[in-house]
């Protein structure tokens, strides 16, 4: 029986969250089923978080909010229903306004978990955990929290994959790229980045740290020369950035916390402490490329979106909501 | 009193309402299941962390629980009592007359 599913893409903004949303739309309409994309923004979902449930709720028309974004296929419409035989995605930041859905079935995605927090102080558990509220998980820190608040007995995994940036920037070969560092310096980074830089330039001089940020296309640019990207953030989720930096050829180097937990097998940091780390870098700008880096790596990352799809359809096939 | 020494009481007095606020939060978190369930989720995940910048997580895994000692001692037992059980089924099914609003 088809189902329409109702995927609520957050407007404003162009990070993770939203394009996983889109993808997701992308994903659904290509294998058949009635995916609708409504776009909110923040001053929405607040209305909605103070009202009674009601039979449907109107959020605006509007159109795809970034030009990036238009290669994703969407139907966007401008309301949501409350109704049964209905199916309402919401990304985890909006796990508060599931109780307004008491009608329909509710996807809560945790596209990551610290994200939620502030919607979580926002309701009840118990609302989370109505037979009509599942549960799907973009990494593996979302699935454990999902099961140590015992959200749901059964939990679906729905990721998200990452965009081929080759179309901003070419790779350069291992052997022509510059010993280019590339760092993350965002509120999320946790470790001490500027000890490490220090520490870096004391080691081999002749390496640049650089701060990665700045337009899609610069990003991408930026991995297609460096040599290694160091992401030592909070990881609130399964990040894009290293993902992209693998697909772009250049090594990553994450986080063991949170989601980058998932990452481990594409540029994982589990052992080396902040003193060791530079030491790291290091061997890494200077090696050769690994042999496992092409063999198994990057191919990984490539099969993200072949891996996506089947996840979606196996989801979406677990609610019989196919056309 | 000079305008600096009363900014600096008015400070003062932010901080201390702000301290009293959060334990009384963490001590109403404690006395829940759930808010059991997510202090414990948090500690375990900052006291797990492995490799850089895991010394800082670490630290704040230490500082929460250390809070929440201060807070509600004894829900900080039961949290580690019940991190412990094994879990089955949803916290609704484990608890049949449920929670309050």
């Amino acid at each position: 029986m088809s189902k329409p599913i109702y995927v609520l893409t957050l407007h404003t903004h162009r990070t993770g969250g939203p394009e996983a949303c889109h993808q997701l739309a992308d994903a659904l309409i290509e294998q058949g089923f009635d995916a609708r994309t409504v776009y909110y923004d923040f001053a929405q979902v607040e209305a909605l978080a103070n009202a009674s449930p009601q039979e449907g709720y109107y959020f605006g028309a509007r159109v795809c909010p970034f030009d990036e974004y238009a290669r994703y296929k969407v139907n966007v419409t401008d309301a949501v229903p409350n109704t049964e035989g209905v199916i309402v995605v919401l990304p985890e930041t909006l796990c508060h306004l599931a109780p307004k859905f008491d009608k329909a079935t509710v996807l809560i995605w945790w596209l990551s978990v610290d994200n939620g927090f502030g919607a979580l102080s926002r309701v009840n558990l118990n609302h989370l955990r109505k037979p009509n509220v599942k549960h799907a998980w973009q990494s593996h820190y979302a699935r454990k929290f999902i099961d140590a608040l015992m959200l749901a007995e059964v939990v679906l995994p729905l990721s998200d994959y990452t965009v081929d940036m080759r179309r901003y920037a070419a790779p350069m070969p291992w052997d022509e790229r510059p010993l280019l560092a590339l760092f993350n310096t965002n509120h999320k980074v946790v470790a001490d980045w500027r000890g490490i830089v220090a520490k870096v330039a004391e080691l081999d001089p002749e390496i640049e740290c650089v701060p990665v940020g700045g337009t899609r296309e610069g990003v991408a640019a930026m991995f297609a020369r460096a040599r290694i990207y160091v992401d030592l953030g909070s990881m609130p989720g399964k990040d894009r950035m290293p993902r992209e930096a693998v697909a772009q050829g250049c090594q990553s180097l994450v986080s063991f916390y949170g989601g980058g937990q998932d990452l481990m097998d594409i540029g994982g940091s589990r052992g080396p402490f902040e003193t060791k780390i530079a030491a790291d870098i290091v061997r890494t700008v200077r090696g050769p490329l690994s042999h496992t880096f092409e063999r198994d790596i990057q191919p990984k990352v490539f099969r993200e979106k072949a891996v996506f799809f089947d996840e979606v359809a196996r989801l979406f096939d677990e609610f019989d909501a196919r056309i | 009193m000079s305008a600096k020494d009363r900014a600096l009481r008015q400070a003062r007095a932010d901080d201390a309402r702000r301290i009293a606020a959060e334990k009384e939060g963490m001590r109403q978190a404690l006395s829940t299941p759930d808010g059991r369930a997510l202090i414990a989720f948090i500690t375990r995940n900052a006291l797990d962390a492995e490799g850089p910048g895991s010394k800082q997580l670490r630290q704040f895994g230490r500082d929460i629980l250390q809070a929440a000692q201060f807070a509600n001692w004894d829900g900080v037992q039961i949290m580690r009592e019940e991190w412990e059980k094994p879990k089955q089924g949803t916290r609704a099914e484990a608890e049949e007359d449920g929670e309050e609003e």
